[in-house]
């Protein structure tokens, strides 16, 4: 991520602090999403996985969504049930983690249900399970999209982006 | 199955000379003292069968890591074992052979099958496979019960009774692997390469956050400088740099420069050097331009004219005084001929003084010698007449004393006070003379150096000074020339200077323009790194290393899930027999029967083993050094009956079964011995003189008594067989 891009989330976080940041970032990371061409986007504010995504050519993804600024990011049960639940549904369960340093991008990791265990997991597990392609169509929206709504979101918060999101769903 | 009926021995280990056993009854016993070649005759079948897989740290026996094969008093020839076995279709006769004296020799297999085929090297091993059936993990764990297998389950440390227990169960390969999996520290170093990244990203990160701030400051300072916002750019900088280009090029115009030559940068990146040429340029013409040239000869004069000025005023200004001071003197003290006068005038009195002084004294003389004769000589009877005429003179001495005190000693005293006084004014007119003296050479040496100092003006001034001329005059007129002349090349100047200094505001305009971008420009590499290949091989390396680790990861809980599961399956399978034989060796009263349990350790993902009795409570407390090497004799002949049905080989090997059990134990031990007898050949090895003779009372099947007597380096064992 370009660092001036970073500095324009940090600010944001400064701003409104980490934990309604998890919350902006999820939001603008839905945005992301139909920017780079995926017409169902479902980004859930409060219960089960945090954003489903799907093509039109039937690609599907159901992303658990983590900010942190270490190295580790915590999945609870819960996280892993809904994921669980969602792939019952053919999607394909993702963590997107942004690790919210300097250089640092989305990475985006399809780890098997099976090997994820709640507790604390290490980003440098989820290296294994990149979805290469994925994060590279993501991330240059996910720039864009912050650079565009930036200071939008710095003077009026979620709630823009709750906005933003609702008038966007209704075109689809 | 296959029953063991004869082994040759020839340079294995403890054997020197060939050596032949033959294994034709039900049970055969090797006896004798440690040391004589019980045990390397049960290796000799161990290794015939399975060669270096018997040796080495993969076996997981500590003993077995430097094992030699070749006996060490052998300086030559072939180490060779041979084994005989009876098979379901005849006699199968296996030989091993190995060079003495190379540690890492090559070894030759030979297999004889019934039909008379022979088969050699790997054709060999394979067959060897093919007729038995076995690893030696198998055969370990159910065929041949080792020493070092019952002195490991002996310990009281839990890991390496659980090493030995697994290798008990033939599991030591999953534990070798899962140990050399724990002590790669993979995801250690995955951790170390992810740290070395993360400084990595943390020192790009603390220089982009130096680069800001200096950017920041810089632009604050060119905004306060007048610069606007929209000047940070490459594009406005050349700009920039081209006006000053122009600016050097009228200036070198007006300060007279002939044939100079304007530089222009054309990239950015030469606006350092372009910077750096004008400061040289600017500062060139300057230097060379002949106003400042005329400007600066004006001023060196003036400098050399100040300095003779002051000092001839320096000079004068002591002259006047010196005269002055010797004036004031004169006019109080008079001058030389006074003073000298005055000095004679007291020397002449000195010497009038002296002459009444002479006078008087010779008189006072004669007084004070009369007075001292008439006191001293004369009796007193004769001094009422005169010493020298005899005359009457009754009161001569009193008249005398009188006359000295009265007149002579006060005329005397009178005369040297005066003369003190005299020679006083002579020594103050004497020190007025000095100082006069020093008066005049004071004013000597100030005249001396108003000369010196006029004769530098001259010198400056170039030009002789007449005694009629004020020098200080010429030099006062010679200066306001100077400063007229500096005042008209001057206004000339400060127009140029203006200029200059208009030039240098310029470009330390762009100086600061430069610097930002400058900064940006690195701030931009900075950014430009985490794109490059290498970066990005980098991460795919991380990647593939995660990777790696979580693969191995997978591959180290399958391991442990396999091992425990086998491990479950072999104690659940040799349950019962453990448990029947342990309860009828031991007849623990507090232990009803035991049972095994194992589990995974969820920090290494190794087996785990613990035992419980049958009424549940922990029997670990309780079990003595014999208890456990009943289990682990327990263990081997319940794993052995669990296998029975498949297991390929007739015979069981027990080597030293009885370490630490009592006399009760040892008979139970012989009792469970009796009745494996009937189903398998067993061969037993013991030092053990009580065991023994249980084993040749209390079996029941014949039994061939090989008696290990002595051992030699030159012969090897000493071996005589008995039948029983």
């Amino acid at each position: 991520m370009n660092t001036s891009t970073f500095q324009r989330l940090q600010q944001i976080r400064d701003k409104f602090g980490p934990g309604i940041f998890g919350k902006i970032a999820q939001k603008l990371l839905a945005l992301a999403f139909y920017e780079a061409g995926f017409h169902h986007v479902v980004e859930r504010g409060v219960q089960g996985v945090d954003i489903d995504a799907a093509t039109e050519d039937a690609i599907r993804y159901t992303l658990e969504v983590k900010t942190t600024e270490g190295e580790s990011v915590p999945i609870s049960e819960e996280n892993i049930g809904a994921l669980k639940d969602r792939a019952k549904d053919g999607y394909t369960p993702v963590l997107a983690v942004l690790r919210m340093q300097m250089f640092e991008d989305w990475l985006f990791a399809a780890v098997p249900l099976n090997r994820l265990q709640p507790g604390s997991v290490a980003l440098s597990r989820l290296r294994s399970y990149r979805l290469s392609s994925l994060e590279a169509s993501i991330r240059p929206e996910f720039e864009r999209i912050v650079n565009e709504h930036w200071s939008s979101v710095l003077a009026r918060g979620e709630h823009y982006l709750i906005q933003t999101l609702g008038e966007i769903a209704k075109t689809r | 199955m296959f029953e063991l009926i004869r082994l040759r021995v020839c340079g294995f280990r403890g054997f020197v000379g060939e050596q032949e056993f033959s294994f034709d009854r039900p049970v055969t016993l090797l006896c004798g003292e440690n040391h004589r070649g019980k045990s390397s005759t049960l290796n000799a079948v161990e290794w015939c069968l399975f060669g270096d897989k018997c040796i080495g740290k993969k076996t997981g026996i500590r003993e077995r890591v430097d094992w030699e094969i070749a006996n060490r008093y052998l300086q030559e020839g072939e180490v060779a074992v041979t084994a005989e076995f009876k098979g379901p279709k005849g006699t199968y006769r296996i030989t091993r052979e190995q060079s003495v004296g190379r540690r890492r020799a090559a070894q030759k297999v030979t297999v004889l099958l019934p039909d008379g085929t022979q088969l050699q090297g790997d054709e060999a091993e394979n067959m060897l496979y093919v007729l038995f059936r076995s690893s030696f993990q198998d055969f370990m764990t159910a065929v041949y019960q080792h020493q070092e297998a019952i002195r490991a389950i002996l310990t009281q440390e839990p890991r390496e009774r659980n090493d030995a227990i697994d290798r008990l169960l033939g599991l030591s390969p999953y534990r070798e692997i899962l140990k050399g999996i724990i002590g790669a520290r993979l995801e250690e170093t995955l951790t170390n390469m992810e740290g070395r990244r993360e400084d990595f990203r943390k020192r790009c990160e603390q220089a982009i956050r130096t680069l800001d701030n200096l950017i920041r400051e810089e632009r604050g300072k060119a905004i306060a400088e007048g610069i606007p916002e929209e000047a940070f750019t490459e594009q406005e900088a050349l700009n920039r740099a081209a006006g000053i280009a122009e600016a050097v090029k009228y200036l070198a115009e007006e300060l007279g420069a002939v044939d100079f030559k304007a530089r222009v940068p054309v990239t950015f990146g030469e606006i350092a050097e372009f910077r750096e040429w004008v400061k040289t340029q600017t500062d060139r013409l300057w230097a060379q331009a002949p106003d400042v040239l005329k400007q600066e000869t004006l001023a060196a004069e003036q400098q050399k004219l100040v300095i003779p000025k002051g000092r001839y005023e320096e000079a004068k200004g002591a002259e006047t005084a010196a005269q002055a001071e010797k004036d004031k003197f004169v006019g109080q003290f008079g001058d030389e001929v006074a003073l000298v006068e005055a000095i004679e005038q007291q020397q002449r009195e000195i010497e009038q003084l002296d002459g009444q002084i002479r006078k008087t004294n010779a008189k006072a003389n004669l007084v004070r010698e009369a007075m001292r004769y008439l006191k001293e000589v004369v009796p007193d009877a004769e001094r009422g007449r005169c010493p020298l005429c005899g005359a009457d003179a009754p009161r001569l001495l009193a008249h005398l004393e009188t006359e000295w005190e009265q007149k002579v000693k006060s005329q005397v005293e009178e005369l040297e006070q005066q003369k003190r006084e005299r020679q006083s004014k002579l020594e103050d007119f004497d020190s007025l003379r000095d100082k006069l003296g020093t008066l005049e050479r004071n004013l000597k040496n100030a005249r001396s150096g108003c000369e010196d100092c006029l004769r530098a003006i001259a010198q400056t001034l170039r030009r002789e000074i007449g005694k009629e001329e004020d020098p200080l005059a010429l030099l006062s007129r010679r200066l306001e020339q100077i400063a007229r002349e500096q005042e008209s090349i001057g206004e000339a100047i400060s127009k140029k200077r203006a200029n200059i200094s208009d030039l240098y505001d310029k470009l330390g305009k762009l100086r600061t323009i430069d610097e930002i971008l400058v900064h940006q420009q690195k701030r931009a590499v900075i950014e430009r790194v985490w794109e490059t290949k290498e970066l990005l091989e980098l991460e795919e390396s991380l990647n593939e290393a995660s990777q790696f680790v979580e693969d191995v990861r997978a591959l180290r809980t399958a391991l442990a899930e396999a091992s425990l599961e086998e491990a479950e399956g072999k104690i659940h399978s040799a349950e019962s027999a453990l448990d029947k034989y342990f309860c009828s060796i031991v007849k623990h009263p507090a232990i009803p029967g035991l049972v095994m349990e194992v589990a995974e350790d969820s920090r290494t993902g190794l087996n785990s083993y613990s035992f419980k009795s049958k009424d549940g409570t922990d029997p670990t407390p309780i079990l003595s050094q014999g208890d456990l090497n009943c289990f682990a004799l327990s263990l081997f002949l319940g794993l052995s009956e669990a296998t029975a049905d498949t297991q390929r080989f007739a015979f069981l090997m027990l080597d030293d079964p009885t370490q630490s059990l009592g006399p009760e134990m040892k008979r139970e031990l012989v009792s469970v011995l009796e009745d494996i007898a009937n189903r398998r050949e067993l061969i037993i090895a013991t030092p053990d003189p009580e065991f023994k003779s249980l084993l040749t009372t209390h079996i029941t099947k014949t039994k061939a008594v090989y008696n290990f007597t002595g051992w030699t380096d030159k012969g090897g064992p000493q071996v005589t067989r008995t039948m029983s």
